[in-house]
């Protein structure tokens, strides 16, 4: 009886518009976006290239300590190919950080000339596609599940036949959801086609579990919604009064929740305004240069080494007070960042209240453009500045034992970034996905209880 | 009148108005407080900033010469600027966020103490849009103003009701000009309420005082919002009136919401620079990095020509400018060259966004809070006359320090540069706006036509 209830469910759907509309705008829309997102990449992912090989040659071809020192390389992060599907934080530009001895390193992106327009109205992506419009589609499907049918009588006649009514909702349940999930994986389906034959985007076994991952996320919070739809239909009479209901909880869930949350932790749990925190790290930065200055006099005038000597010594100064300003200015920011983790904690948890926030935690986590992927990047930027400073003073080291010859700077270190594992990514966005899993049972639930009551007069 | 008044008795009888009018008034009250919370706070970063900054300036090493001092502030500390946010922030956050809340000038290039606004961003501001004014209206009261007539015909056709009201000899137009008229006024009436009371609020938190181009301005944006509005109740009583049954519109109407709202603006912009391609900023630099490598390695051939005696002292300072001017001459022209061409991918990208109402009501809405692309333009005109003024600045510093022309009491407030941005002027703001708002008025005008003709001929049974 189970089957035969949800075939009926699964085929009423199947030849009713909604269907025919939730595909059309599933086909244009979610493989529309795919389409756009995959050229851009190709576009970042070339520009990207061409980036990394200039920079490199710039890196090569300094002949004094000097410009190397200050002037300093550019670094590249490599687009991520997982952004295709959910753009998340990555940069709409290619992203490059100048990395020099003495200074924090900088993103060089900042307020260049750029069509603005174009970061105004991002690209929408698979994934904010789900999470704005399948939430919505699965409450035009649902809306009227138990509460439609009551008002056209058929509910009446169904359990006349003495069909439980656990049976039945289940039943409605699967066939509604079989129906909603269709498009979904066709969607999924043909946006992966689309990226597998792009020419510009190769993507590993790795990348295409993670993909099935981001779909299954996508399955869980349309189903989230979809029995959202069930529970508020099972608890009203009119098919219009719950389509009332859920459009405005919708609205508080995917629009409004997760986008004041951010601005109510902000308000509540200040961190420290850039100002403040620049100010200190040039305090620091002020303080170390004295002292380095101060130990440089003190040494000159007390010091009978010979000139080179005195060269290395004072490279090794230089070091020294270039280490610290990072480790230092490394501590400040550090701090920072725990009192603006504090803000972004508790806004996500307060933002968790919607299935969207989750869908969208996760996906990001799970693509790696998401906050732990900022987080690891950063720190790797700072192990490089260590990295760097090190080999700049070395260089005046070189130089000095040369007489004042050119350096070679073909051996300058080379940065990579490389991504958490899969398995560390999924590991992170696991709550979230718990999350959507328990949504989706108190609703569920919820709604199964209400039915069991439900007045089918 | 009285259908009007029908109407209006009609909606507000119903559930979905509490419904619709309790979101309008939590939503735009919360964006409007959280947004005015927040600006108060940069406000005070940044009047915290400027004192310290000032503190900061007067700390001169007594002990060092005045040359010394002059060389300290100009070569080694230089001076912090700082962007005051702008006052309507709060309603329409634009591209405030794409302007540095400061900046860093010195002479040593080498030295600047840029701040990285990357390693400072809060992520979930990307994650999530700005809740403001402009977003609240534009994505969320569209869908409610669509909500508010999506049966507004198809819904009485199904009752019967419209065919009573045909048998009691009332035209068609009066009908249909009558739900138009009572939609609007009981979708305006908790908007404009709601608007109302939030900007006072916002006003009381932020403390800024209302002068009148504030106040015009904030009556334009709202004006335009109901503009906007009003095109999203044209279009639900539109597709009411092509469709037969309410349970159809109302899927048509979200599918419409959704093209239009979220689809259709963000697709397009992308496609300005798939249409009209530029290289990136990064190619840029590297040529202008270029062009710097190739004056150092000319400055290192003149000096080997002194050394050995082919040239004169003169001739190498002459050679020397020759170098400067040639390269500056150079970075300039590629400078305009990708502003030019950024400046027409722009083009190309709103001219497409503008098929969106959403796009042409966001236009408008950041440059009358002038936190739009003129806002952009002016700020980066700002910084840059900011940092020639400091050089121009640092240079008669430095030569009259030399020449001992200044004593200690050098450093005159008065004298060190300020920071100023060109505001845009109202009048300026208003024609900015009205290609934006001429297409919201005739996309609604083409909607009711529409809507008008397809009514003259509906089938009422």
């Amino acid at each position: 009886m189970l089957g035969r209830i949800i075939r009926k469910q699964f085929l009423e759907y199947l030849i009713s518009l909604r269907f025919l509309v939730a595909l059309i705008l599933c086909l244009t829309v979610g493989v529309g976006a795919t389409i756009v997102r995959t050229h851009a990449y190709g576009i970042s992912l070339g520009d990207y290239r061409v980036n990394r090989v200039d920079h490199g040659r710039e890196a090569r071809t300094y002949s004094h300590p000097f410009p190397l020192t200050y002037s300093g390389v550019s670094l590249d992060k490599k687009p991520t190919a997982l952004g295709i599907f959910y753009r998340g934080l990555e940069p709409s530009r290619p992203m490059s950080v100048r990395v020099t001895a003495n200074r924090d390193p900088r993103t060089e992106d900042q307020f260049e000339q750029a069509n603005l327009v174009a970061d105004l109205f991002q690209t929408v992506d698979l994934m904010t596609f789900v999470a704005l419009v399948m939430g919505l589609r699965a409450l035009v499907f649902s809306y009227d599940l138990i509460s439609g049918e009551k008002e056209a009588g058929t509910l009446r006649l169904t359990l006349s036949f003495s069909v439980p009514r656990d049976k039945l909702v289940i039943g409605k349940w699967l066939g509604g959801y079989l129906a909603l999930a269709v498009p979904l994986v066709f969607t999924a389906i043909c946006s992966l086609a689309v990226v597998v034959i792009s020419p510009s985007v190769s993507l590993s076994r790795g990348e295409f579990v993670a993909f099935a991952v981001l779909v299954l996320a996508a399955m869980l919070y349309t189903g989230c919604f979809y029995s959202l739809g069930l529970m508020v239909s099972s608890m009203t009479t009119r098919a219009f009064t719950s389509i009332t209901a859920l459009i405005a909880v919708w609205v508080a869930l995917t629009v409004g929740l997760p986008n004041v949350s951010p601005y109510l932790a902000h308000s509540l749990l200040p961190a420290p305004s850039i100002q403040e925190v620049e100010r200190e790290k040039w305090a620091i930065g002020k303080a170390e240069d004295d002292n380095r200055r101060s130990r440089a006099r003190e040494y000159r005038r007390t010091t009978t080494d010979p000139q080179k000597v005195r060269g290395a010594v004072s490279a090794e100064f230089w070091r020294e007070s270039f280490a610290n300003i990072a480790r230092r200015q490394e501590e400040v920011q550090v701090s920072y960042e725990r009192a603006l983790d504090t803000q972004v904690s508790a806004a996500m948890w307060f933002s968790r209240l919607s299935p969207t926030a989750s869908v969208i935690y996760a996906s990001s986590e799970i693509s790696g453009t998401g906050i732990c992927d900022l987080r690891s990047f950063r720190k790797a930027l700072q192990a490089y500045r260590m990295r760097f400073l090190n080999y700049c003073e070395d260089k005046w080291i070189v130089r000095i034992n040369t007489d004042g010859g050119p350096i070679s700077t073909s051996d300058y270190p080379r940065f990579s970034y490389i991504k958490a594992e899969l398995g560390d990514r999924v590991g992170t966005a696991l709550l979230d996905l718990g999350l959507l899993v328990v949504w989706n049972v108190i609703f569920f639930v919820t709604g199964y209880v209400g039915f069991l009551k439900y007045d089918v007069r | 009148m009285r259908l009007v008044q029908k109407e209006v008795l009609l909606h507000l009888r119903e559930t979905r108005f509490f419904w619709v009018a309790g979101l309008c008034c939590a939503l735009v009250l919360m964006g409007l407080v959280l947004m005015g919370l927040e600006y108060q706070k940069r406000v005070e970063d940044y009047q915290t900033s400027l004192a310290s900054e000032q503190r900061y300036l007067h700390s001169v090493n007594e002990n060092s010469t005045v040359l010394q001092q002059v060389r300290e502030l100009t070569n080694e500390r230089g001076i912090y600027a700082f962007r005051r946010p702008q006052v309507l922030e709060p309603l329409a956050g634009g591209l405030t966020g794409k302007v540095p809340a400061q900046i860093h000038v010195l002479d040593r290039a080498s030295w600047s103490r840029q701040a990285n606004d990357t390693h400072y961003r809060n992520p979930l501001f990307v994650l999530f849009p700005r809740p403001d004014f402009v977003f609240v209206v534009g994505s969320i009261l569209s869908l409610v103003a669509l909500f508010f007539t999506f049966d507004s015909v198809c819904g009485e056709k199904q009752a019967g009701t419209l065919r009573v009201m045909f048998s009691a000899g009332i035209s068609r137009d009066r009908v249909l000009i009558g739900k138009w008229l009572g939609a609007m006024t009981t979708l305006a009436v908790p908007f404009l309420l709601a608007t109302g009371l939030g900007l006072a609020v916002l006003g009381v938190v932020n403390g800024e005082p209302l002068t009148t181009d504030i106040a015009v301005r904030l009556g334009m944006i709202v004006l335009v919002s109901l503009v906007y509005l009003s095109l999203f109740v044209t279009m639900g009583i539109a597709i009411s009136v092509f469709t037969r049954r309410p349970s159809s519109s109302l899927l048509i109407c979200l599918a419409a919401w959704i093209g239009v709202s979220i689809l259709l603006p963000n697709l397009l912009a992308s496609l300005g620079t798939m249409v009209d391609p530029i290289p990136t900023f990064q190619q840029i630099r590297l040529q202008k990095r270029g062009i710097d490598l190739e004056r150092g390695e000319a400055f290192a051939r003149i000096q080997e020509r002194l050394t050995k005696g082919e040239i004169t002292e003169e001739q190498r300072l002459s050679f020397r400018t020759e170098a400067s001017e040639k390269a500056g001459e150079e970075k300039t022209r590629i400078d305009l060259e990708y502003r030019r061409q950024v400046e027409r991918q722009t083009g190309v990208s709103i001219g497409l966004s503008r098929l969106s109402p959403l796009a042409s009501r966001t236009f408008s809405a950041m440059e009358l809070a002038d936190t739009g692309l003129s806002f952009y333009r002016n700020a980066y005109t700002g910084f840059e006359q900011y940092r020639k003024s400091f050089r121009e600045y640092s240079a008669n510093l430095k030569q009259a320090a030399a020449a001992e022309e200044i004593k200690s009491d050098w450093l005159q407030d008065d004298k060190v540069p300020v920071l100023r941005f060109h505001a845009s002027k109202f009048e300026q703001s208003l024609a900015a706006i009205t290609t934006e708002f001429m297409i919201l008025v005739v996309v609604q005008l083409v909607l009711f036509a529409l809507a008008f003709v397809r009514f003259l001929k509906y089938d009422v049974r």
